[in-house]
């Protein structure tokens, strides 16, 4: 087991309980900071500027992005899994730091968790939207008609994506919400205290009446635990099913096994990236350093470190495989369209970003260096994002018949409708940072102090 | 504009009562379908009786029309839902074909070939499957050919495939020796010497890349060659440009059975070939002189002496029929000068154009699908045009008028009979009486006789002089300019189906371009869409062509056009201004051309970028006695895919039909007819050139072409694709929703109505087939290129759902032929005969390369199809299972190059 | 009215000493109301929990509805030839373990806020300043057998095993 003193204390500052009831909700209870006026206008006006392009792309057509009848799906698509992804990190940082009963998760979870959330619905914009005629999306329920009865066909990855994404947000956001429940009930007693009718009333509602009873807690705990027991296969049959839209495909270098696993394991990359990003910001503009302490960082940091090992294991054992099964097809994808050919440059960026630049977490200068750190984060988000921009695009539009080969941009619809989902998520997180706590207060609370039971 | 009316109903409001009435009362019986060779024969003033208590009848010439009322009775032989079909025949002044016009609710829709005629034998081409449209638009004496008499051919320069005289018939017979008969193993040998990469060309098993003025020498040569064989005297003039002894020699050989043919508009240059023909023993064997080609019979230097009598203020009254000269003629403004001199000018044109534009009275005609009429394409075939819908505007058959005009007490409907009765009925005996002739004439569409042998001497007298006269030196850079596939002449330029049709050869559509060789185009730094000034006149993109002699360039006539329409103005350049008009005959090879590059680059719509196999086994070819030895050579992996083909689940059955197609690539020239007959056929819409450029063109058809990697001179091979309806489908696993599963006959079929464009259908498709309208393309005017959408949507086919906004399609095999056939044999209580079901694509053929029926039917075409040793599946090796087969590509070359 | 005895406390390990205690002297303990769970409280009020019996019973039921309804549905209601794939397909796993995950998931929320009588719009309890804050606070019913003696020395326990405060009412 961890020795505590290596990694730094769990909570820095010898906090008592009622000093971390103040920190945590003195957000919700303070105005909000200029910077955050100034970023929720900003985000504000990258959300119109995606419904904007929604309403372009329904009223006109999909014919207003750069799509065509060989490269089918784009930006669309890479932009769906890029944000499935980093949804990924929220389930993986609370259920299997839970699991591996790591206490230190409990700073991160919940703002982890928030990241989820809204990465999720950002996500789920893009099945949507670049559906050709989304007014009939409820085509894909199987629901009694009187059309045979005609029911959905269950072999198909969409569908499964339908039901394993709807999932995944309902569940991530149950078990979010739920956590949150006794912080509410915190700031209930608190405004009811101060005497602010406006808040006692939204706090008392959305605590649902919590009184912090003991019976209630063992049922709590016990839901948490299954909740989170459910949640936690989610976290790899998700990403798997989302990989299986291109894993069941026969194009070459979709047609894969290593995908289930390979996008598991990318999508906790670029959850942990993101959280690592959002951590980093929360506690420079927030003063969280006591909560998310630099032994945080540097154990996410370490985690990455391995994860883009990984990841690069992967794209060799893509690469050997391709030229390995002897398929000209397989060697054309990867060899010709990938490592050279019109695609080189995006191939170099996922790679880079992927492999290279976070084995720089070896070195523990660069590790405890918040800005370098902060930045590789960045870069972590950005390969990610190449990396479904490859997989996508290059073997679609150099498939089987070279008659069909097709080069394909983004339109300008395209690149707001993702400037707009980037401004859905940030309006969340925002919103997230003033009116919600940022930290599960009480799990704070409650490894405050190392316990009889703990394992740690 | 007059309102037009879209149901049978709606016409009797508006019918005229003249006296003299345009169709009269026959006696034709009630017959069936075309499938047992009867059709229906529509009587309007027989429906007019019925019609009598519509009020809205008045005696006066026009009657508005109120509403379209539903039949209260049916007539007899109209059934709204049941196609009637009525032989006709297309001649636009250029090309002839025998067609059978379909129509529905009274109005053409299709056109088909007309299988009852010797010479086309229900073939047709792109031009004629795009005619239809134009109905629907807000404008010498040659021998005969028999090139399935050759057993070797040699073109120069002759487009005979594509545009030279009678394509559809000369493809007809060209496919029957390219095709491959396991049990005697032969077919012909084509060699083709030409300057800019044609579709003949491209079809050869030979071909010699050549400057125009190379040809004239080059012929000398061979007459020369062949003459020494034959014992006559040679001739001076002649150069061996390229070494010619080995196919001299191999003509010799084939005496009787070989055929040479150049396609270049000079006499001196067809004399020769004709007395090389002589001397090989052709004339009566591949060259028919009993009956010959009646078209093209114009003489350029009449034509040049008109202009000039126009010029000089001779001319009083000119009247213009089927021709645009302010448009085509070499020197333009001469002609527009001259025809402000001439006091009386009429136009008969029945779609505006350059001409009418200058004309004092324009008259329109009818569209030829509103017209009586009749033709002899070649001598002793005759065939008849009837009308097969009411005229749709307020215009008068050419033929009315001049009657009219001097004063005939009759019109041109009964002095086509009379015609008839007194020159045409007599060739024959077998009916005694005219009118039953009448009908059956008019029913068939063709009426053949045989000639009798003529006597036929040729004289060699001016040979000498021809040898001298020819062509034999140019200079720089020479210029071709060549008729395409789609557009032609520019008589078709305002049609859209053509104007989206890619180019066989080159895949671009909606332009013409500067065709450059790849040398020529190294040399100059000239790169896909470069602008290049050409002789100073005209501005205009260029294009590298694989095979394009070095030292010469081409364009595409046809284009440029300024009062066509919306579909054609603007469109390209007018090559017609750089003809050489000076000599007795107009020359479409220019000496010296100036190309200039300037700035700028005009992105080409093409539809393919990619244009070799990149070393991948999809054309599967072989030559001829590889595949003599070994009739599987070229088709090995076939044999593997079958032996390796291993599957989780059990094969799926089909326990009724197994639909399936099969495509000859021997036969198969290219020619592209079957893309706009599915079009027509299955109501594809048009996007025009930006979305092309976009790569969303929705042809449910393509025609793949690959070129061989050296771009001097590359083989060429086509390969038509289309949905291959995968027993396996990868398409079909895929869609949520189930738009697309798999009928129980073996079709991969597509619920329009339950596709909600996903696209992931269209991701898995490796042989991308499948089309997604990305926009509102059908039903919007800014998608319909035609100056009136309600009229042009005229033309859909009801049997065809017209597809929506966000909606993915593909090829069906025309389901609804498929439906139609199915139903016929049932409510005549019988099996459904092989080969009696034709798609759209396979009818519309003039080469036969598509087989298509029942795969269950041991006894069909089809099967025996699968059966062949060349028969192969395209990607196999997915094991996607597609019901589409294909036989290898047999080229009747040896491996060693040809000049050796 | 209820009428109740409760006991403020500081700090969390001496509650559950106290809960012992009572227990000696066969006193029930109501509830402890605590701002985060306590292990040793709960063990000290022997506390069971049903809960996990239920949700496993929930995804069993999970499992064969889903089941049932992809089998008659693609096998019996409407089989469609999709790509010559069998009509029972193993696609149905996927599926499977995801909506087995999406029942329990709603299932348990639904029979937890049923459960412990909570929900939306509930009104919580209010038993003592700093509950969900720092304090913990130890609730005892008084039943009709206790007398004013029994509450003083409940109260005693109470003040002697460290809490702050004593309330009575």
């Amino acid at each position: 087991m961890y020795d505590v003193k290596v990694r730094g204390s769990l909570i820095e500052g010898n906090k008592s309980y009622h000093q971390i009831s103040e920190d945590i909700s003195k957000p919700v209870e303070s105005r909000a900071p200029n910077w955050w006026f100034i970023a929720m206008s900003i985000s504000t006006v990258m959300l119109i500027a995606g419904i904007w392009a929604g309403f372009v792309t329904i009223s006109q057509g999909i014919g207003t992005w750069g799509l065509n009848n060989s490269v089918a799906w784009g930006w669309g698509i890479i932009n769906f899994v890029w944000w499935i992804g980093i949804g990924h990190a929220g389930t993986a940082f609370s259920i299997f730091l839970l699991i591996l009963r790591q206490k230190w998760r409990t700073s991160i979870n919940r703002a982890a968790e928030a990241m989820t959330v809204f990465a999720v619905i950002s996500a789920g914009i893009f099945p949507m939207i670049h559906m050709g005629r989304i007014w009939l999306a409820f085509y894909i329920m199987p629901y009694p008609n009187s059309r045979g009865p005609l029911w959905v066909n269950f072999n198909s990855p969409l569908f499964w994506d339908v039901v394993a994404i709807s999932t995944y947000l309902m569940a991530s956001a149950t078990f979010w919400y739920v956590g949150m429940i006794p912080d509410f009930a915190t700031i209930r007693d608190r405004a009811k205290k101060t005497g602010n009718v406006v808040r006692e009333f939204v706090y008392d509602l959305l605590s649902f009446g919590w009184d912090g009873s003991t019976r209630t807690w063992l049922r709590f705990e016990t839901l948490a635990a299954i909740l989170g027991g459910l949640t936690a296969p989610l976290v790899i049959s998700v990403h798997s099913i989302v990989s299986m839209d291109f894993a069941t495909s026969i194009m070459p270098g979709w047609h894969t096994t290593i995908f289930p696993p390979y996008f598991v394991i990318g999508a906790i990359f670029s959850g942990f990236g993101m959280v690592l990003t959002l951590m980093i910001i929360i506690r420079k503009l927030y003063k969280f350093q006591d909560y998310v302490t630099k032994g945080h960082l540097d154990a996410i940091g370490r985690i990455l470190t391995f994860i883009s090992l990984i990841m690069a294991t992967a794209y060799i054992t893509e690469i050997f495989i391709a030229w390995y099964s002897g398929s000209e097809y397989e060697f054309f994808t990867f060899f010709k369209n990938r490592i050279t050919g019109d695609y080189y440059w995006a191939f170099y960026a996922m790679f880079i970003c992927n492999a290279v630049i976070p084995q720089l977490f070896w070195i523990k200068k660069i590790r405890s260096n918040i800005t370098i750190v902060f930045i590789i984060s960045i870069f972590i988000n950005i390969g990610m994002w190449f990396e479904r921009y490859v997989i996508v695009i290059t073997s679609l539009s150099k498939d089987y018949l070279p008659s069909a080969w097709a080069d394909y941009s983004p339109t300008f619809v395209e690149v707001m409708l993702y400037v707009g989902t980037i401004g859905l998520f940030l309006v969340g997180v925002l919103g997230f940072f003033k009116f919600i706590p940022m930290f599960a207060s009480s799990e704070i609370k409650g490894i405050l102090k190392p316990t009889t039971d703990s394992n740690d | 504009m007059k309102k037009y009316w879209r149901s049978l109903s709606e016409l009797k409001g508006n019918l005229k009562v003249e006296s003299e009435p345009e169709f009269s009362i026959t006696g034709i019986p009630e017959d069936e379908v075309k499938g047992t060779g009867k059709t229906n024969r529509r009587d309007f003033l027989k429906l007019l009786g019925f019609g009598v208590g519509y009020a809205t009848l008045a005696a006066s010439c026009e009657t508005p029309v109120n509403k379209a009322i539903p039949y209260l009775i049916k007539p007899d032989d109209i059934t709204p839902g049941i196609a009637n079909y009525y032989a006709s025949t297309f001649f636009d002044g250029n090309d002839y074909c025998s067609i059978l016009v379909k129509t529905r609710e009274g109005r053409p829709i299709k056109l088909e070939g007309n299988e009852l005629s010797g010479l086309t034998q229900g073939g047709t081409s792109a031009r004629v499957q795009a005619s239809v449209l134009n109905l629907y638009d807000s404008a010498r004496f040659l021998p005969d050919y028999r090139f399935d008499n050759a057993d070797l051919i040699v073109g120069f320069n002759a487009d005979f495939l594509g545009n030279w005289i009678s394509p559809i018939e000369f493809t007809k017979q060209y496919s029957k020796k390219r095709k491959l008969d396991k049990s005697n193993p032969g077919m012909s040998k084509h060699v083709q010497f030409e300057s800019t990469m044609t579709l003949t060309g491209s079809n050869a098993d030979y071909r010699i890349p050549i400057k125009p003025s190379d040809e004239g020498a080059l012929l000398v040569e061979l007459y020369n060659n062949i003459a020494a064989k034959a014992g006559k005297e040679t001739l001076s003039g002649g150069k061996a440009i390229v070494n010619i002894d080995s196919l001299a020699d191999e003509l010799w050989a084939k005496k009787g059975k070989s055929l040479v043919v150049c396609g270049t508009n000079n006499s001196n240059n067809q004399y020769l070939v004709n007395a090389i023909n002589q001397l090989l023993e052709n004339y009566g064997k591949t060259v028919d002189i009993n009956s010959p080609l009646l078209h093209k019979l114009s003489n350029d230097s009449e034509v040049k002496a008109i202009v000039d009598e126009m010029n000089a203020g001779k001319v009083s009254a000119m009247f213009f029929y089927n021709v645009n000269p302010a448009y085509n003629y070499p020197e333009t403004s001469k002609f527009v000068e001259g025809i402000k001199k001439v006091a009386l000018t009429v136009s008969f044109a029945s779609t505006k154009d350059e001409t009418s534009k200058l004309c004092k009275y324009i008259l329109p005609d009818n569209n030829y699908l509103e017209s009586w009429g009749d033709a002899e394409p070649k001598t002793g075939l005759y065939s008849l045009v009837q009308p097969t819908i009411q005229k749709l505007f307020d215009t008068r058959q050419a033929q009315d008028g001049l009657l009219k005009w001097i004063g005939a007490d009759k019109g041109y409907y009964s002095y086509l009979q009379n015609y008839w009765e007194t020159e045409i009925y007599p060739k024959q005996n077998t009916l005694t009486d005219f009118n039953s002739f009448w009908n059956k004439s008019l029913h068939d569409g063709v009426f053949e006789t045989t000639n009798g042998l003529s006597i036929f001497e040729f004289n060699f007298e001016g040979i000498a002089d021809a040898a001298k006269n020819v062509k034999n030196t140019g200079s720089g850079l020479e210029l071709v300019i060549y008729e395409n596939i789609g557009i032609g002449n520019g008589t078709y330029a305002n049609n859209p189906w053509l104007q989206e049709l890619p180019d066989p050869v080159s895949k671009v559509c909606w332009d013409n371009y500067l065709a450059v060789s790849y040398n020529y185009a190294n040399e100059k730094g000239l790169e896909l869409g470069d602008l290049v000034n050409v002789n100073g006149k005209f501005e205009l993109p260029v294009l590298i062509q694989p095979g394009q002699a070095d030292e010469t360039v081409a364009i595409a006539m046809g284009y440029g056009r300024t009062n066509a329409g919306l579909a054609a103005d603007n469109v390209g350049q007018n090559a017609f201004t750089l003809i050489n008009n000076t000599g007795k005959n107009k020359s479409y090879a220019i000496s010296d051309v100036k190309i200039e590059k300037v700035v700028g680059n005009h992105k080409l719509a093409l539809t393919q970028e990619y244009h070799t196999m990149h070393g991948r086994d999809l054309i599967r070819e072989t030559t001829l006695d590889e595949y003599v030895k070994n009739p599987s050579a070229g088709n090995e992996a076939h044999l593997h895919a079958e032996e390796h083909s291993v599957t989780l689940y059990p094969k799926p059955e089909f326990k009724g039909h197994h639909w399936g197609l099969a495509i000859d690539l021997n036969a198969c020239t290219g020619c592209s007819a079957c893309v706009i007959a599915c079009q027509a056929e299955n109501n594809v819409p048009v996007i025009g050139r930006d979305e092309v450029i976009n790569r969303r063109i929705m042809h449910w058809m393509r025609i793949d072409r690959y070129y061989s990697e050296h771009a001097e001179n590359p083989d060429v091979l086509y390969m038509p694709i289309m949905c291959q309806h995968c027993d396996n489908a990868p398409c079909e696993n895929v869609c949520p929703v189930a738009a697309t599963p798999h009928s129980d006959e073996g079709l991969n079929q597509m619920a329009y109505n339950r596709c909600i464009g996903t696209r992931y259908c269209m991701n898995n498709c490796p042989y991308r087939v499948r089309r997604f309208n990305w926009y509102q393309f059908t039903n919007n005017e800014k998608y319909s290129f035609t100056d009136d959408i309600n009229l042009s949507k005229m033309v859909l086919n009801p049997d065809v759902l017209v597809r929506t906004r966000g909606v993915v399609e593909k090829c069906t095999l025309c389901v609804q032929r498929i439906q139609e056939g199915k139903l016929n044999a049932k409510k005549e209580n019988r099996l459904l005969r092989d080969g009696e079901i034709k798609p759209a694509c396979l009818q519309s053929c003039a080469a036969d390369a598509i087989i298509f029926g029942d795969l269950n039917d041991k006894e069909s075409n089809i099967a025996k199809a699968y059966d062949n040793e060349r028969n192969y599946h395209l990607l196999e090796e997915l094991h996607t299972l597609p019901s589409v087969g294909y036989f290898t590509k047999v080229k009747n070359k040896t491996k060693d190059d040809f000049i050796a | 009215m209820e009428k109740n005895i409760i006991g403020i406390y500081n700090d969390e390990m001496l509650v559950a000493p106290a809960i012992n205690q009572l227990r000696d002297k066969n006193v029930e303990v109501q509830d402890v109301y605590t701002p985060f769970p306590v292990f040793e409280i709960i063990e000290a009020m022997k506390l069971k929990t049903r809960f996990p019996y239920f949700a496993f019973a929930f995804g069993v039921i999970g499992f064969s509805l889903t089941f049932w309804f992809m089998y008659w549905t693609a096998v019996e209601s409407y089989p469609l030839n999709i790509g010559g794939k069998p009509s029972l397909s193993l696609s149905f796993v996927v599926i499977l373990f995801v909506m087995v995950i999406n029942i329990t998931v709603i299932s348990s929320l639904i029979a937890f806020f049923i459960r412990v009588k909570k929900g939306p719009g509930s009104k919580a309890k209010y038993v003592a300043d700093g509950i969900n804050d720092d304090k913990f606070v130890v609730l005892i019913n008084k039943t009709k057998t206790m007398t004013d003696d029994d509450s003083a020395k409940i109260s005693e326990i109470l003040r002697d095993s460290g809490a702050v405060d004593v309330q009575e009412n």
